[in-house]
């Protein structure tokens, strides 16, 4: 086990902190606030400018133009878009669609579309199908056609070129079961498909509405499938680890700026740092931090080594890096005092992110939830 | 997933595991009950057994009779002997504070006299630092030690008093900081001495505790004499050697307590699956159920925590404030869990833990009484906040 980075990821920190420090500004993504559509310009240009870094091919294997990293790999580079607070469905194209075009029995059409990720061609965002809706999405994923769906709130429908519509669902119920996985992809120009711009919560992200009305598929861009729940919940999870990775990043960053503020901010004739309420704070929150990064630095090496307890060393980090970048950087607005309640403050944007992050998984109590059934169940080691 | 170990340290482990089971199996551990493992002469025997066979000073280099062992077969050992859920150490300020300072600070007669007894545990010592009014503060201590040279020699003669020290009715020898300049204050003129518990003017009174049981005690000196050449480094140098001492005290120290606690949750998830709440097993409640996932959670990066300071600690850089945050961590945590023990254990955790019907021995209620104290010493939860904030993310003082 590794907890040091390796001198070639310690490189890929390094470098993607000084690219996102000239290529993701504050500044710029203020620009973009009150104008989505200015945002998804951006958002677009950022893009581009990943991919000539190969970002977009990270876990691409290198046959398809890939760099074919991992885990640790991608957590790394999560922390770092984090702390920039990178807008665009980075974590869908890269990680997700990237790891879900991989799976065992996904067909070479759909598969070739790997080149079309690495390359920055193709960028994706998430449409997952709720189970209303899932039983005739599997059939749609079966057959082809034309596929339909009611409206669907979508984090940057505005930068994507397709959509990944996604069901899963387990098939026997036992831990150790079988799932079924459907999936398409359907170009945002496709007749049929409309979006709406939204206001979003995280103003660094733009949100759409997406409804699909018999939107015509390509032929080879769907698929359907029985898997062994373990490899379905493993891709599922690397998303999920990206996103605490992120968290970890926002807070990181949020943290470092706090810290730097009362340590200049006076009252009473003394930097506020130097009050015990306000130290004490930071302290815990620091812990919180330290803690939710071995979590999630162990979730990703033995996601990477295929250890047995990978599935539940990432609940582990999950509900632990959600409760504390909510907390984190919503106890660095209270250090800030009222300067922390403005829009001019950059706290806000990272305790918007934060929600954000944990709204967008399945959320804190399903995974203390599933945490607790491993032990129920015997299948913890002490 | 665990961190890999060489063919040599996998072999380590495998000779310290199976000296602990067979040696442990020997004085009859194995059929003795949780109340008869925590008998202090039982303790003390088993202690000198350990030194007698040659597993203690395996960090001490060889010339002082150690084993000279790299930092992770001193780790691995410590995971064993808490797995093996081996006796409590009594001896264990003299092994963990005070033989590395009298390695780095003390002289070669010091080392000849002193290292030897501590290795073998037939001399037993106490820590007298704080005191009635020097607690967190410990630079306010105002035990006074002054300094006579006659016809008898030269030597200081102690006097005030000591509190809350630690097995001090056991101890042969405490090292004890006093104010050696009677002018000084604050950190400047402490001194580092190494005082003789049989000598004339020391009263020991133990005290009672919360436990009902009695660790640790008052002590009193009155005009009580050491020889000078019982001061560790010179004088007024005492405040910096207990502070150099602390580091030590606080870096591979609660290796084994994180191994205990795992062992301990483990033994709280049986508990639970024992325990009838309303007619069925406690760990069907929900509300136990993720508190066990949340005392899960904490233990697991805990261990994860200490190797990934242990690698640190191995590429030779300066650990952070990492043994602040570990000690801060650990007691917090365990406190929560055996707060979550009493939970389960439901009406019979009114029964007192001395009482012979209370469950499991009253193990829970007396450790769960006993984690109350944790918060406490070795500097409390409040003091290690502020070095988390002063040092590690460097606030202002
Ligand atoms: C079981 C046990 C065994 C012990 N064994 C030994 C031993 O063997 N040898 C020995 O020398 N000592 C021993 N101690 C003593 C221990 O080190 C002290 O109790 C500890 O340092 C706290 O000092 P105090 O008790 O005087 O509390 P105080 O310092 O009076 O603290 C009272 C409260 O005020 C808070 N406080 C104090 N200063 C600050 C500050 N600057 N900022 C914020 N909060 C503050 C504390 O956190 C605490 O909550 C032992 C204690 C216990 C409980």
């Amino acid at each position: 086990m590794n907890f040091e980075p390796t001198e070639e990821q310690r490189l890929l920190r390094e470098s993607a902190r000084s690219a996102l420090v000239g290529l993701c500004t504050m500044p710029v993504l203020r620009k973009g606030f009150d104008d989505p559509a200015k945002l998804d310009a951006f958002a677009q240009a950022l893009w581009a400018s990943v991919a000539e870094l190969g970002w977009t091919g990270l876990v691409v294997p290198e046959e398809h133009g890939g760099m074919g990293l991992g885990a640790t790999e991608f957590a790394i580079l999560h922390e770092e878009l984090g702390r920039a607070l990178f807008t665009g469905p980075y974590t869908v194209t890269a990680v997700l669609a990237a790891g879900l075009l991989q799976l065992a029995g996904c067909p070479a059409s759909l598969r070739a579309r790997l080149t079309d990720i690495a390359s920055g061609a193709m960028r994706l965002a998430l449409l997952e199908v709720q189970s209303g809706e899932r039983e005739s999405f599997f059939a749609t994923c079966g057959h082809g056609g034309t596929v339909s769906l009611g409206t669907h709130r979508v984090p940057d429908a505005g930068v994507a070129t397709h959509f990944l519509l996604l069901a899963t669902e387990q098939v026997t119920s036992s831990h150790a079961g079988v799932g079924r996985l459907g999936m398409c992809l359907v170009d945002r120009s496709a007749s049929g498909v409309t979006v709406e711009s939204r206001e979003s919560f995280d103003p660094t992200h733009t949100m759409g509405s997406v409804t699909l009305r018999d939107a015509p598929l390509d032929p080879g861009h769907f698929h359907v499938t029985e898997l062994p729940a373990a490899q379905i919940a493993r891709v599922l999870g690397d998303m999920r680890l990206a996103r605490c990775s992120e968290m970890l990043g926002v807070a990181d960053r949020a943290l470092s700026e706090t810290v730097a503020y009362v340590k200049e901010r006076k009252q009473f004739g003394q930097p506020v740092g130097s009050f015990q309420a306000v130290k004490h704070k930071l302290a815990d929150a620091y812990i919180a931090l330290e803690n939710s990064r071995t979590a999630a630095r162990y979730a990703a090496l033995a996601r990477d080594a295929g250890a047995a307890d990978a599935l539940l060393a990432l609940d582990v980090a999950e509900a632990m890096t959600s409760v504390m970048g909510i907390r984190v950087t919503g106890d660095c607005i209270q250090a800030h005092g009222g300067m922390g309640f403005t829009w001019e403050s950059d706290m806000h944007l990272y305790f918007k992110r934060a929600r954000w992050l944990a709204s967008t998984g399945r959320g804190v109590g399903h995974a203390r939830a599933s945490i607790a059934s491993a032990i129920v169940e015997g299948r913890v080691e002490f | 997933m665990n961190p890999s170990f060489s063919a040599a340290e996998e072999a380590f482990r495998q000779e310290a595991r199976i000296w602990l089971i067979e040696s442990l199996r020997s004085v009859g551990y194995d059929a003795m009950s949780w109340r008869e493992r925590l008998d202090t002469d039982f303790c003390m025997r088993w202690e000198r057994h350990m030194g007698a066979s040659g597993w203690t000073g395996l960090s001490w280099p060889k010339e002082y009779g150690g084993r000279a062992l790299p930092l992770v077969q001193q780790v691995i050992f410590q995971e064993e002997y808490a797995r093996a859920e081996a006796p409590i150490l009594w001896n264990s300020m003299a092994h963990g504070i005070l033989a590395p300072t009298l390695m780095y600070y003390g002289t070669e007669s010091q080392k000849k006299r002193f290292l030897p007894g501590i290795l073998s545990n037939e001399e037993r010592w106490c820590q007298g630092y704080s005191e009635p009014g020097a607690g967190s503060d410990l630079a306010a201590l105002a035990t006074r030690a002054e300094r006579i040279s006659d016809a008898r020699g030269d030597r200081y003669v102690v006097t005030g008093q000591k509190v809350w020290t630690s097995v001090a009715q056991f101890a042969h020898w405490c090292f004890i900081l006093v104010r050696s300049d009677p002018k000084s204050s604050r950190h400047k003129g402490i001194s580092f001495l190494l005082l003789d518990m049989k000598s004339r003017g020391v009263t020991v009174r133990p005290l009672r505790q919360m436990t009902g049981e009695s660790e640790f005690n008052e002590v009193f000196f009155d005009g009580v004499e050491v020889p000078v050449e019982n001061r560790v480094g010179e004088e007024g140098q005492g405040w910096e050697i207990a502070m150099t001492a602390a580091n030590h005290e606080r870096g591979t120290f609660f290796v084994p307590m994180l191994v205990s606690m795992q062992s301990e949750l483990r033994d709280l998830v049986k508990l639970a699956r024992t325990t009838p709440s309303d007619g069925r097993p406690a760990i069907e409640d929900p509300l136990i159920q993720d508190k066990l996932a949340q005392l899960y959670m904490d233990v697991s990066v805990m261990r994860l925590n200490s190797y990934r300071t242990l690698e640190t600690l191995m590429q030779g850089r300066p650990p952070g404030p990492e043994a602040s945050f570990t000690k801060l961590f650990w007691s917090e945590v365990r406190q929560r869990m055996l707060e979550l023990a009493m939970d389960i254990l439901g009406p019979q955790a009114m029964l007192a833990w001395t009482d012979p019907q209370a469950a499991a021995g009253g193990r829970w209620q007396r450790e769960h009484l006993w984690s109350r104290a944790i918060t406490i010493l070795a500097a409390t939860s409040e003091i290690h906040r502020n070095i988390i904030a002063e040092r590690g993310l460097g606030m202002p003082r």
